[in-house]
């Protein structure tokens, strides 16, 4: 790999980084980045809504656990690339295609995050809030949740850097696809840096820009959390 | 005020009954103690109140109503619960937590901070507490928390399951003090759960002792239960100190008191020993107007005419009638005299209490 980026084994001559080409393509690295941005969202919003159904179910009738974790587990291993391909034939070179295998690697991890997350809310707090009075959804939802939020969130954190990774994979998928995967197979095809680095290095920023804005936003979701620490 | 009708539960899955035929009740007012080893289903009668646990057979009425008639929330909205740490919810601030029940109540925003402010200071809370979170407090504060929480919309019925079982002894002591001035002032009907023997003398007005599998063994005041135990099961759950525990319920003013050898301090150590003669000590107690000075012992007032010359020795512990007998006989066993002075509330000389007569007043 290494000598692959030097330049030498091309025999071409050419710099790492060609700025110009960057200046010429603000437009597109904009419309990609906001792609990418855009098939991440969807992917983990639609992850976590059906990741919620099938956790709010698995609590419920907890023997459904051990199967649907066995299901998402299995959707998570199968090889990215690969489920791309094999979902072609049914819904097409289209984002559909996509968001489908991007939303299957990101239920697992958000499904045992919430069940997780519930679970670990202490037993005594749990059985306070039912004597308080508090009916079974003002439980879940004044108490169970917020407690759960901090498992929840760094599930969330792992399904969206997760995600961030695997969008320009989908890029195989054509050339308006994968967001800023776009340019690491445009750079790729023609042995060309600039745009393989473009694309490589803006998706590593997004990766951790969304991470360090989640953890942001559970800071200022779950106060009670730091100052348990503080004190 | 509740009232258990032959009161049943056997868990699913379980052979033997948590609790077995049990009937039960608990006046107005109140607090009523449970009490017995771990298994002896409690904890389990203390739930199946507020519908926590559902019987298997019997019925349980509060004020009259059948629980089993009303919406468990609904229930549950008129019974404060308190549990051991208070089961605080870790995410909401002390005032938001001690607001939970006005505010399912749909109350208004200034009638449920008014209130905060006013059990806060009823549980001896600071105010600037109202802010923090429940893991910033001490064990100590986090119960009187969990107390106000239960307090909050003024439920007549107050259950408490072990509430104090996780604080270290002072502590609990200071809180049971507590719970028992609030008690005098609020008039909660109140179901209490402990294992803690002393905590149940301590605080019940009417203590169930349960045996294992939820057989009632005896019910009375505590004083009753100490004095005449139903039976081998209740005896051994008493303690060998039974005797001392019954003292600790009952006042120095129920004891009959001995005169003793007083002089006025204005007297002559003449007058002194003559008291003395007659009351056959070898010492006196020297009184100023009715209020305790000292004593001296027959060797100190050799050679002195006026008593008012003498060096004398301060008791070192008096007692009040409000004071147990437990209290006073503590006090009589570290007196050089083996006896213990009785004073009121103006130190004045009431009268002397020996063994004797600390003995006695268990046969009250």
């Amino acid at each position: 790999m290494s000598s692959v980026l030097s330049g030498a084994s091309l025999g071409v001559s050419q710099p790492l980084i060609r700025w110009s080409w960057i200046g010429d393509h603000l437009g597109p690295i904009r419309h990609a980045l906001l792609q990418h941005l855009a098939l991440t969202f969807v992917a983990v919003g639609v992850g976590l809504v059906l990741s919620s159904l099938l956790a709010a179910f698995a609590i419920r009738f907890r023997i459904t656990y051990q199967p649907i974790n066995a299901v998402t587990g299995i959707m998570y291993a199968i090889p990215s690339l690969a489920l791309f391909i094999l979902l072609t034939p049914i819904t097409g070179l289209t984002e559909l295609t996509a968001e489908i295998a991007l939303v299957s690697y990101t239920l697992q991890i958000l499904f045992r995050s919430i069940v997780a997350g519930i679970d670990e809310v202490p037993a005594s707090v749990r059985e306070s809030a039912r004597a308080m009075g508090l009916t079974r959804s003002q439980q879940l939802w004044r108490v169970e949740l917020p407690l759960a939020l901090p498992v929840i969130v760094s599930g969330l954190r792992i399904a969206t850097v997760t995600t961030v990774g695997l969008v320009p994979i989908s890029g195989i998928l054509g050339s308006d696809q994968g967001g800023l995967g776009t340019f690491m197979f445009d750079g790729l095809a023609r042995f060309f840096y600039t745009p393989l680095l473009v694309g490589g290095v803006l998706t590593v920023v997004l990766a951790v820009a969304l991470d360090v804005t989640l953890v942001r936003l559970q800071r200022v979701l779950t106060p009670w959390v730091r100052r348990a620490h503080a004190s | 005020m509740i009232e258990l009708e032959h009161v049943a539960k056997v868990f699913p899955g379980q052979a033997a009954a948590a609790v077995t035929d049990l009937s039960l009740e608990v006046g107005e007012g109140e607090i009523a103690v449970l009490i017995g080893p771990s298994g002896c289903g409690k904890s389990t009668t203390l739930r199946m109140i507020n519908r926590l646990i559902e019987p298997t057979a019997g019925r349980i009425t509060v004020a009259g109503k059948d629980i089993a008639s009303q919406k468990p929330h609904h229930l549950r909205l008129a019974i404060g619960y308190v549990i051991q740490q208070g089961g605080l919810f870790p995410h909401r601030t002390i005032a938001r937590n001690i607001a939970t029940v006005p505010e399912l109540l749909g109350w208004e925003r200034s009638r449920i901070n008014r209130r905060v402010e006013e059990l806060m200071d009823l549980v001896g809370l600071e105010a600037d507490l109202a802010t923090r979170y429940p893991s910033e407090l001490s064990g100590g504060q986090q119960q009187r928390v969990g107390v106000a929480r239960a307090l909050a919309a003024d439920p007549p019925v107050l259950l408490m399951d072990e509430p104090f079982g996780a604080v270290d002894p002072i502590v609990r002591l200071r809180l049971q003090e507590e719970l028992l001035s609030l008690q005098r002032r609020l008039h909660k009907t109140i179901v209490f759960v402990t294992h803690d023997i002393d905590e149940a003398i301590r605080l019940a007005d009417c203590m169930a002792v349960l045996n294992v599998g939820g057989v009632l063994e005896q019910t009375g005041p505590p004083v009753d239960v100490l004095a005449r135990p139903s039976g081998p099961f209740v005896l051994e759950f008493l303690g060998a100190d039974r005797g001392l525990k019954r003292l600790a319920l009952i006042p120095v003013s129920a004891a009959e008191l001995q005169p003793g050898p007083t002089v006025e301090i204005s007297d002559s150590t003449a007058a002194a020993k003559a008291v003395m003669a007659r009351r056959q000590t070898d010492w006196v107690a020297v009184l100023d107007h009715g209020r305790v000075r000292g004593w001296a012992s027959a060797g100190a007032l050799d050679g002195h005419g006026d008593l008012a010359r003498i060096d004398l020795t301060p008791f070192p512990v008096v007692v009040r009638p409000t004071d147990s007998l437990r209290h006073a006989l503590d006090a009589l066993v570290s007196s050089p005299t083996q006896v213990v002075l009785v004073v009121d509330a103006d130190d004045r000389y009431l009268g002397l209490l020996d063994v004797a007569r600390i003995g006695k007043g268990l046969e009250s």
